[in-house]
């Protein structure tokens, strides 16, 4: 495998000329930092359009929302002022739960992440949670929820550049609650959870639970989230919806955990972080 | 081929390379040995070098990437036969056992120390996290740059 048939490289200053490149060559592929199609890439991959200084590296916070270009680092990410704490903690949370090093983390880059999809990203699981929206360019419809990005593979494949996302956090948001286990600190999560809350009132207005490290995609409990919307928490409820998780999710194989492992300890993220929330310690 | 420019240690290269080519292969072909070859995946960091004052694993980045970029390797650290401070450190704690990784170590490490408003251990191990070292488990190289950060 490896590069053996790139030929052409371009480092364009405009999303406009990276877009023409991409879509008047077959072959050519965008890339953030690289750290994946450079190892990984094989002979289908003739040309490379460079996004690093088309400027969209950028973090910009407006009000209750978050702007963050897809050029923007996770090492960007990690040491910005903007993501040291509620409701954007959690940002800094996902990333160091990647299991990835500050070394790959100074060249990863937000777009990258979101093209590569994996079921394995923490970060994603977190900003999926949080109902992030993509900024795409060079398509008709231009914004789409990260979530129904994910799940759209026709879309995936299509000549499109992702220029960003934006955070939005409405004024009752409660919690932004990230959980996950790890043999240690620094390795990749066996399972982990994101999990978004906003009241109205005592009663639930509105929840989001994905879970990464499940299957090859993130997983999203919807039955859990409608088990929960409307309802004031209680020690019963959070039972149910966490066993209702552990009976739902379908791990794939993976030698680092079993299946079994997997469910019981979905159940138990969700148990702990509808505890915190409940006791009102969530707000992270 | 591709023509390029690179500024490497502060000095200017000139070369045609293959499109393909990582900035890893480029330097070793110009004779900076110290930029070590190892998982070539980015995964175990030997290779590490500063482009535009940001760390990257030179084995997954091509040389096209650096095109224009000023490159520093751990040669840029010192000049010959002097050591830098920070050489030195490890030197006296022993922080150098195979020493495989420790050109890497040293330049994430002298950084981390140049661009940390004020350094922490925790910080630090975070900063050399992309090194792999199987032989000290980081112990001698923490308690280097350490002696290095406390004493200035």
């Amino acid at each position: 495998m490896g590069l053996t048939k790139l030929s052409d490289y371009y480092r364009p200053k405009k999303l406009t000329e990276a877009i023409r490149l991409l879509k008047e060559n077959d072959g050519y592929f965008p890339i953030g930092g690289g750290t994946w199609l450079i190892p990984y890439g094989g002979p289908e991959v003739r040309g490379i359009v460079d996004l690093s200084e088309a400027g969209i590296r950028e973090i910009r916070l407006e009000e209750t929302l978050m702007y963050i270009g897809a050029s923007t680092t996770l090492n960007d990410l990690l040491t910005a002022p903007e993501t040291s704490s509620h409701p954007y903690g959690f940002i800094r949370e996902t990333i160091n739960s990647e299991g990835s090093t500050r070394l790959i983390d100074s060249v990863s880059t937000v777009g990258g992440k979101i093209a590569l999809g994996r079921g394995d990203s923490s970060f994603l699981a977190g900003l999926a949670a949080i109902d992030a929206t993509i900024i795409l360019f060079g398509k008709m419809s231009e914004d789409i929820k990260l979530w129904d990005y994910l799940n759209d593979s026709e879309l995936r494949n299509e000549n499109h550049i992702i220029s960003g996302i934006e955070i939005s956090t409405p004024e009752n948001i409660h919690s932004v609650i990230f959980e996950s286990i790890s043999y240690i600190r620094s390795s990749p999560p066996l399972i982990s959870l994101a999990l978004y809350l906003t009241l109205s009132g005592n009663l639930i207005e509105s929840v989001r639970i994905v879970f990464s490290s499940i299957e090859e995609k993130l997983v999203r409990l919807e039955e859990a989230e409608t088990m929960l919307l409307g309802k004031e928490l209680n020690d019963e409820l959070i039972k149910k919806v966490s066993a209702l998780a552990a009976k739902t999710i379908e791990p794939s194989y993976d030698p680092k955990g079993s299946a079994e492992y997997k469910k019981a300890m979905a159940g138990l993220l969700i148990e702990r972080s509808l505890i915190k929330i409940n006791s009102n310690r969530g707000v992270s | 081929m591709k023509s390029i420019t690179i500024s490497v240690n502060d000095k200017k290269i000139h070369a045609e390379i293959p499109a393909p080519q990582t900035l890893l292969d480029f330097l070793r072909s110009n004779g900076i040995m110290s930029v070590k070859r190892g998982c070539e995946s980015g995964e175990c960091g030997s290779c590490a070098v500063l482009v535009d004052d940001e760390p990257r694993a030179s084995c997954i980045t091509l040389t096209l990437q650096a095109d224009g970029k000023e490159v520093k390797t751990v040669d840029a650290l010192s000049t010959r036969p002097d050591l830098s401070e920070l050489q030195k450190r490890f030197i006296e704690v022993g922080a150098i056992q195979c020493g495989y990784c420790t050109p890497a170590l040293l330049l994430l490490a002298d950084h981390y120390l140049n661009n940390a408003l004020s350094p922490s251990e925790k910080e630090l191990r975070e900063a050399i996290s992309g090194v792999l070292c199987r032989c000290t488990g980081y112990l001698k190289p923490v308690e280097a740059i350490k002696k290095e950060f406390k004493a200035n």
